[in-house]
């Protein structure tokens, strides 16, 4: 290590030349986290087990399904995003990662000396967070058409993106990749803590659907039907809920959805102004 | 320059800054110091807009920190050398920092150059020892070339040479008329740095001064002597107005209200032999120590005891006057 010649250099002081420095804003914050999460490896990580993720598991069942009958194109839309629960959970980590592990390194500190801004800085990590799960989302379904578009005209189906069902499965569908990404980077503030942050995530995708669905009680009935993935859902459906059925119609799924992504998201700033970093 | 004005800041019960107001000038090197747990690091929170204070303002260059439309231009801090996410590169920490002000690549360069780190830049920060990761904390503070810098505890860690090259840095940056501003639990190491002190203790500023006034203040001077006829020299110094003090052996005393030519005098008049006689100052240290002696959170102490007040007498932690002259300059 030559850390020693440090010292031997000369004693520094103010830089030779004058340091060009421009107002730190929304822009310039953006960039700086995008360095910052591009320089981990966990970011690549997380970005490729999703991409696997989303084109694998629709690859092995259209592998290995023999005869799907006459699906509608909407239906075989979905079958293009049965690797999406996957998807949404590691998505969710990337982005709470992008916040929690700030707080956890103190690099907060940092950050938040950098751009004085807190809806700035939270705005910014949105935004990264948000191109990440917009570039998951387009690449993996992307790719998992490709891979999967002669197995689909093997078993004597197709998409039409002229099919508005079609066209709305898929976006709802790409939209919840973002929505869990706000979400993921707001509870990532609210929470400062990585384990809370996903375990939060997993327990509102795994734990909580199979709880909530079964107990005998509307109101527990009712708050598994406006989880995230459930809202996600009810905005796809093309069938029109059963009389008496608990649930969100399609519209309604649609506003729950968004208010996945808005609502911690104003949370997490109202958090963010109010406490110490 | 950074003025504190009525500065308070509480963590539940537990006050940390108790409405504290002073100013930091530029062109000198200011000291903040204070035992462990004084409120030093939360007060250089709430300069950075970090920590929002509980009552009172503090302002940077005439602005609260929020207000700082380029804060890197006008203040770099080091608050947090461990404040780095392990798993970057100490150039890609860097130009995350510098992005934020659209600062090039070759001023990141600049700065790691400047702190020594080149050779390790493409290395991840986790696997830095604590002194390398206070150069990556001066590195971030410098990107800006700012007119304020403000290190908390930056020689924590640091070698021998390391603590030079800060106190170095300090210099040069004061005498090109910027705002110095560094903390530390030790009065040693500010005494070789600072030409001022603020020194503050369980949130209260309890000394604003120049170094030079501190010492007058605070510091005392007596004259250690050694000699075999120490009890019959005792009762002459005493006689004479002089007070004695025993120290660690039977022979040796340390004298105040005589300095060391009356006491020559008194031991040829009285045919006396003088083993040793040297005049010798209080440290800082010791001035700091008297200070805060009340004011520390988290002393050693007998538990269910309270602590002993009295400062410390052993000599070992007493530096001579001109020596400390002499390093606070020259470094
Ligand atoms: N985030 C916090 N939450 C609760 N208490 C805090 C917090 N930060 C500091 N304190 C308390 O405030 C007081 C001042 O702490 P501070 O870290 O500012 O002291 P310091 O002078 O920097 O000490 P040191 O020399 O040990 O670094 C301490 O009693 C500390 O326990
Ligand atoms: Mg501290």
């Amino acid at each position: 290590m030559t850390t020693a010649s440090a010292t031997t250099a000369p004693a520094p002081s103010a830089a030779a030349v004058e340091v060009i420095a421009h107002p730190a804003g929304y822009r310039r914050a953006v960039r700086s986290e995008w360095i910052k999460a591009r320089s981990l490896r966990s970011t690549w990580i997380l970005v490729a087990f999703a991409l696997a993720a989303f084109v694998g598991v629709p690859t092995l069942v259209v592998a290995n399904a023999s005869d799907v009958g006459s699906s509608s194109s909407a239906e075989v839309m979905g079958v293009l995003y049965f690797g999406l629960d996957f998807v949404l959970l590691l998505v969710a980590v990337l982005g709470a990662l992008l916040t929690t592990s700030e707080f956890t390194t103190g690099m907060a500190r940092n950050t938040f000396t950098a751009t004085p801004g807190r809806g700035t800085v939270l705005a910014a990590k949105a935004t990264i967070a948000g191109l990440f799960a917009l570039a998951i989302g387009i690449v993996g379904l992307a790719t998992a058409w490709a891979v999967n578009a002669g197995g689909l005209a093997d078993l004597g189906v197709s998409i039409d993106l002229g099919d508005t069902a079609t066209m709305r499965a898929l976006l709802v569908n790409q939209l919840s990749i973002v929505v869990f990404a706000m979400l993921a980077v707001a509870l990532g503030v609210l929470l400062r803590s990585s384990v809370g942050a996903i375990f939060t995530i997993v327990a509102m995708q795994l734990i909580l659907p199979g709880v909530l669905a079964i107990v005998p009680n509307t109101i527990a009935n009712w708050v598994g039907a406006v989880l995230p993935s459930a809202a996600a859902s009810a905005a796809v459906a093309t069938e029109p809920l059963a009389a008496g059925q608990i649930g969100l119609d399609s519209g309604w799924g649609l506003v729950v959805l968004l208010a996945w992504a808005v609502v911690p998201m104003a949370g997490a700033l109202v958090s963010l102004r109010a406490r110490d970093i | 320059m950074i003025e504190a004005t009525n500065l308070s800041k509480k963590f539940g019960s537990t006050t940390a800054v108790d409405h504290v107001t002073f100013a930091v000038q530029p062109g000198v090197v200011t000291g903040f110091l204070g035992p462990n747990g004084a409120g030093k690091s939360t007060t250089m929170r709430m300069i950075l807009g970090l920590d929002r204070p509980t009552s009172g303002q503090v302002t940077v260059n005439g602005q609260p920190y929020a207000k700082l439309v380029t804060p890197f231009k006008e203040i770099g801090a080091l608050i947090d050398a461990k404040g780095v996410h392990p798993r970057r590169s100490a150039r890609s920490h860097l130009r995350a920092m510098a992005a934020t002000h659209g600062i090039s690549d070759r001023r990141v360069d600049e700065v790691l150059e400047l702190t020594g780190l080149t050779a390790v830049a493409k290395k991840k920060a986790g696997g830095y020892s604590l002194g390398m990761g206070q150069r990556l904390g001066i590195a971030g503070a410098l990107l800006g070339d700012p007119r304020i810098v403000m290190f908390d505890e930056p020689v924590n860690g640091l070698d021998p040479d390391g603590v030079l090259w800060v106190r170095q840095l300090a210099r040069r940056l004061a005498d090109n008329g910027r705002t110095v501003f560094l903390s530390s639990h030790l009065m040693s190491e500010v005494q070789q740095t600072a030409d001022h002190v603020i020194v503050i203790g369980r949130g209260r500023i309890l000394a604003d001064a120049s170094l030079h006034e501190f010492m007058g203040a605070y510091a005392r001077t007596g004259v250690i002597v050694t000699s075999p006829d120490a009890a019959r020299l005792a009762e002459l110094v005493t006689l004479e107005g002089g007070l004695v003090t025993q120290l660690d052996h039977r022979e040796r005393v340390s004298v105040t209200g005589l300095d060391a030519r009356d006491i020559g005098r008194i031991a040829r008049d009285h045919s006396l032999w003088l083993a040793e006689l040297r005049d010798e100052s209080t440290s800082l240290e010791d001035a700091y120590m008297r200070l805060t002696a009340d004011q520390t959170d988290y002393r050693a102490g007998v538990p269910g005891r309270p602590a002993p007040h009295s400062r410390r007498q052993r000599s070992d932690h007493r530096i001579r006057h001109d020596r400390t002259r002499a390093f606070r300059r020259g470094g």
